[in-house]
């Protein structure tokens, strides 16, 4: 049914009313004429074609009617794909905004701390000095071997 | 040939395939940045001043990345929320 897809919804239900329709009226042709003496052969010709003619239309009667309800679907789906496509941007946006308030909000506080250290250095060092062994120490967590 | 040219077409019929795609959402820029590396302390620097400037810088840098963390947290179960409304 997907060749189907590639044509207008009208054109399709018309081609196929006219499959089914030359199908029908070929059967009752050929059946006619297969009792008048003379043309009898081709009403045999008429009546085989119409029967081939018949089947195809009735298949494709039925296909017509799953591809609208597949045509349907794809509509829905696309419509909710459309919505929700608008949602996740509304709330990527509002995530985005949240997360570069209170990074910012980090930021200043680093800020604040950093300045809070300058302005009593003084006090801070006034009874501790670090040796070696504590920076080495101090160091190791900082690294703690994972990359 | 032209049987089997019938017969491949009729067969179409079974093959329905649905033309819908719905693209992967972006995630918002400032959680996709990678996380900074935490400094070391200078061995130079044995003022206690100095390690609490360092160890401030660090805390500052785990405070974003929580932010970040958070924040992938909640986009993915907003996501996660509006494609279940899909179905």
């Amino acid at each position: 049914m997907w060749l189907l897809s590639f044509i207008p919804d009208a054109w399709i239900a018309l081609a196929v009313h006219i499959i089914f329709g030359l199908g029908i009226i070929g059967i009752i042709v050929g059946t006619v004429l297969n009792h008048i003496p003379f043309v009898n052969s081709y009403g045999k010709i008429i009546r085989a074609v119409s029967i081939a003619l018949f089947v195809s239309g009735l298949y494709f009667e039925g296909g017509i009617g799953v591809e609208k309800e597949w045509r349907a679907k794809v509509a829905e789906l696309e419509t909710k794909i459309k919505v929700a496509e608008t949602q996740s941007k509304q709330a990527n946006k509002k995530i985005h905004t949240k997360v570069i308030e209170k990074i910012k909000l980090v930021q200043v506080n680093v800020a604040n701390n950093k300045q809070a250290i300058n302005t009593h250095k003084q006090v801070i060092d006034a009874e501790c000095k670090l040796n070696a062994k504590a920076i080495e120490v101090y160091n190791n967590s900082i690294k703690n071997g994972a990359k | 040939m032209k049987t089997l040219l019938l017969i491949s077409l009729l067969l179409t019929g079974c093959a329905t395939s649905v033309p819908v795609k719905m693209s992967f959402p972006q995630a918002p820029e400032p959680i996709l940045k990678p996380s900074e590396t935490l400094q070391p302390l200078d061995p130079n620097k044995t003022k206690l001043s100095d390690l609490l400037d360092n160890a401030n810088n660090n805390y500052g840098e785990y405070h974003k990345l929580k932010q970040q963390n958070d924040a992938w947290i909640e986009w993915y179960n907003t996501q996660r929320k509006i494609f279940d409304g899909i179905k």
